[in-house]
Order: C-alpha cells, then structure tokens, then sequence
C-alpha cells in the first residue's frame, strides 16, 4: 500500500496558542481512519492543514509525496464542517461547478445520489433544509474518485438517520483504493467503519493505532478507550 | 482553469447585474416615452423633470453597483464559508485575484456600455440627433483650441488607459484592505475599513508632505519648463500617473496574494 498523507513535526500556532505541536504521522491508502479528539484539540487544523487552507509553521506534511497546492487538490476532496457553497446557485450548477473544476467527480453519481434522495436538481441550495445541505454537500465530495476524501465532522449535528445515510452514502461511494480521514467525536456511530484511529489532545497525536489491534490488545473498543484517553 | 473560474465569475455577476441593467433600460425607455406626451403643462414638467433625476440617479447606483458588488464578491467568495469550497479548487492563490480583478474591469467597462445605450435610448429621436450634432461640433473645436492637433486621439488613448489602470488598482487596493482586515480574529469587515482609513490618512500626508517638498525645491522650475513644454509635460504626466498605478496596483495584488498564501484565515 502507497501512502497518502505525511506530516513531519507539524506545528501550528496562532499567536500564543500552539493547535498543533510537533505532530508526526503516516496515513496509507486504502484506509477508513478516525480523527478523533474533543472540541479544540486540532483535529480542524490538522484538517486545513492537509487542504493547504493553512500552512504549518513548522515542519512538513507531504499529500502524495507533495505539498498543499494545486496537484494535491485534485487529489483531496474535502468535507468541511460548515455549508460552503453558494446559497443563490441551483444543484446542477453547483455540480456544473464541480464537474469544471475537478476532473475526477462524475456528475452522474451526483445525480443518482440525488435522485435516490428526491432531491430535485433545479432546486436552489438556500432553499433544501440544514439536513439536505449537508447531504449534498457530502454527495459532491463523495462524487469524487480522490486518493484521499476528508470529512469534518460529517456527522455532528445530524439525527440518528441521516447518520446513517451518511456513514452509508461515505462506505458506498468512496474510491477503494483512497484513504478516507474522518474527524468526528461521534465514535460509537462510525467506528463499525473504522480501520483505524488517530487520537488527538491539545494539539498532541496521543494515539496512532489500528480498530483491529485496540481491540485485541486493550479489549476495549474505540469509544470506550476514547472516554479512557480523554475522561476529565 | 483560469477561463473557467472567468465563467464562474461572471455567472455570479450576471445574476445581480442583469436585473440592474434591465431596470436601467426600462427607465430609459419610459422616460423617452414621456417625451412623447410634450406639452407646456405644469404637470408634464414635473413628470420629465422627475423622469430625468429618477434616470440620472439609475446611471450614478448603476455605475456605482458594479465596483460595490466586486468588492463584496472577493470578500464572500474568499474569506467567508465560500472560501473552504475556492480555496480548495485546483487554482492558485494568483489565479484567484487575477480572476476576481478582471471580472471587476469587464463588468465596469460593459456596465459603462450599457449605460451609454441607455442614454441612447432616453433621446433617441430628435434629441439624440441634437447630441450627436453638438459631439460632431465640440471636437474639432477642442481640437483647434488645445491646439494638440491630431495628436488629441493619442492623449485620449494615454487617458483611456490611465483610467482603466487607476480603477484597476483602486479595486485591488481594496482586495488588499480586505485581505490585511480578515487577519483579525474579530470584527474582520470593521478592521478592513480600518485598515483603508488608515491608508487613505498615510496617503494624504504624504501626498502633502510631497506637494511642501516639491514647491520649496523643484516647484518653480518646474513649472518653467512644463509652461515651455506643454505638450510633452501632458504626456509625462499621463504616463507616470499610469506607471504609479500600475506599480500601486503591484504592491497592493502583493499583498492580497502574501496574505491568502501565508495567513489564510477562513471563519
């Protein structure tokens, strides 16, 4: 398996507050991996970070062997926590939009994924409910063959249902051979998807370790180190 | 991808400016169509009267509209939630400024064209053939009282460009303002104007401080040489003026690109 993600002692600061201190990780294709972490522990940043929204004071982190710019967006489709696209623009112009813009996103998965959902196409964004935004949101990502999909918090928010639709629209649509990093602190609802996890405190990875070896060697699953790691 | 993000940009243009534009050609329209009803009443006056403000006032909001919207166009599509989707388009921090920069120029520069039909529109007719007739008289009349003979298209050209230039670097100077205004973590639009305010304030000292400079030192020569040489001391002037906003429009698109490569900061 090639790898996807680098990061090399990655700091980031903003003025006196450290995100992100001296984070060191590897990410491989192929893989389901959790961000997990409470509110203000980094996962955000790290996020950007690998989206070349932000840029690390120090240290690297490599996407594919290169850094944040233009060859690694073809490569990341990114989820972020909050709707960012135009209100004003139709479903089929936004998916016009990204079918421009990326070459790897097919527009007939978007609309299948839409149709499936009643979602009319010609239907102006500011009009669908919070739910269906971020469905479609997700839908557009998820339309992408990327090496490397990443999802913040692509669950908070959400009732029990459309999680489900959700955890199923990610395992139903990602590209196989792509890494998918999904930051959330919902961990009971997606770690049945998890192939492994990435612990985060303050700024700090604490854990780096596969599903399959926290199970066999704590005997605990995912949500129940979590609360250990993380309890007040 | 620059074309693309070109088109991207000036359907989001269109969908405000259309309607705009529209309601400007209507009102030309209706005010030619008053016309048609002349006659010596007081109440005929005042209709014209108030069709000719109400279509003045639409060409100044028209005219204005444009430079309002780009503004405000770089700073949603940027540095508001739109920015996570722009910036993670495969297109360069450049591309985005070089893009957002020449939307701006191409719908002011067809803003003023629709304008002109417009003012075709409102005195077509006698009224139109009365404005062309005065046009064809005051040219040749400028022509023979500047005295610059037939080099008056040149200098219209050197203004033509000096004006395009000069908006083009008022707009960037503004991107930059907004750039430099969301570093701040609050109350980032209030920063921004701040930060114009405050550049603007620099700008006139130093223009003044320039003015005391140059009177006590170069100021008389100067006006010597350029009472000698009129015609080239227009010509220096029209180009150095475009060459200053030209290197103003470089610093300030600098800036705007330092800013969003290093210090990105998306609420």
């Amino acid at each position: 398996m090639s790898e996807i993600l680098r990061c090399e002692n990655v700091t980031k600061t903003f003025g006196s507050v450290t995100a992100l201190n001296n984070v060191s990780l590897t990410l491989e294709s192929g893989k389901i991996v959790g961000l997990l972490g409470p509110n203000g522990s980094g996962k955000t940043t790290l996020i950007k970070l690998i989206n070349g929204l932000l840029t690390p004071n120090f240290g690297r982190l490599l996407v594919d062997g290169d850094e944040p710019g233009i060859v690694t967006k073809t490569k990341v489709a990114y989820l972020p926590d909050n709707i960012y696209l135009n209100g004003w623009m139709t479903i089929r112009q936004i998916v016009e939009y990204f079918e421009d813009f990326y070459e790897d996103f097919s527009p007939a998965c978007a609309y299948e994924m839409l149709d499936r959902l009643g979602i009319s196409p010609e239907k102006r964004l500011k009009t669908l409910s919070k739910g269906n935004k971020e469905k479609v949101c997700l839908i557009l990502v998820m339309s992408r063959r990327a090496r490397l999909y990443v999802l913040d918090e692509p669950i908070a928010g959400v009732d029990p249902a459309a999680r489900d639709y959700v955890i199923s629209t990610i395992i139903n649509n990602y590209n196989p051979e792509a890494t998918v990093l999904i930051s959330t602190h919902l961990i009971s609802d997606i770690e049945q998807i998890l192939d492994e996890v990435l612990f985060i405190r303050n700024g700090h990875l604490v854990l780096h370790k596969s599903v399959e070896d926290i199970r066999a060697e704590e005997g605990k699953s995912v949500d129940e180190l979590f609360r250990e790691v993380f309890r007040w | 991808m620059v074309k693309k993000l070109f088109r991207h940009e000036l359907q989001a243009y269109w969908r405000v400016l259309l309607p705009v534009w529209g309601l400007l050609m209507g009102i030309s329209v209706l005010g030619r169509l008053i016309q048609l009803f002349e006659n010596d009443t007081v109440g005929y006056g005042i209709v014209r009267t108030s069709a000719i403000t109400f279509y003045v006032v639409a060409v100044a909001v028209s005219l204005l509209f444009p430079f309002v919207f780009a503004i405000m166009r770089y700073y949603r599509n940027l540095f508001t939630g739109e920015g996570y989707l722009s910036f993670t388009l495969p297109v360069t921090p450049f591309q985005h400024i070089l893009v957002k920069v020449t939307a701006a120029l191409t719908v002011q520069l067809l803003t003023i064209a629709v304008c002109a039909v417009s003012l075709v529109l409102i005195t077509f007719g006698d009224v139109f053939a009365e404005l062309m007739k005065a046009v064809g008289y005051l040219i040749p009349y400028i022509y023979h009282q500047v005295g610059w003979g037939m080099n008056l298209p040149f200098f219209a050209l050197e203004g033509l460009v000096l004006v395009v230039v000069a908006y083009v670097s008022e707009t960037l100077l503004y991107y930059a303002c907004i750039s430099i205004g969301q570093t701040s973590k609050k109350n980032r639009v209030l920063a921004a104007v701040g930060v114009y305010f405050g550049y603007y304030f620099v700008r006139q000292v130093l223009g003044t401080i320039a003015i005391i400079i140059g009177t006590i030192v170069v100021w008389e020569p100067l006006f010597d040489w350029v009472r000698a040489h009129e015609f080239q001391a227009t010509h220096i002037a029209l180009c150095g003026l475009t060459v200053f906003y030209a290197l103003l429009s470089v610093a300030y698109f600098a800036i705007s690109h330092t800013i969003i490569r290093k210090r990105l900061n998306l609420e």
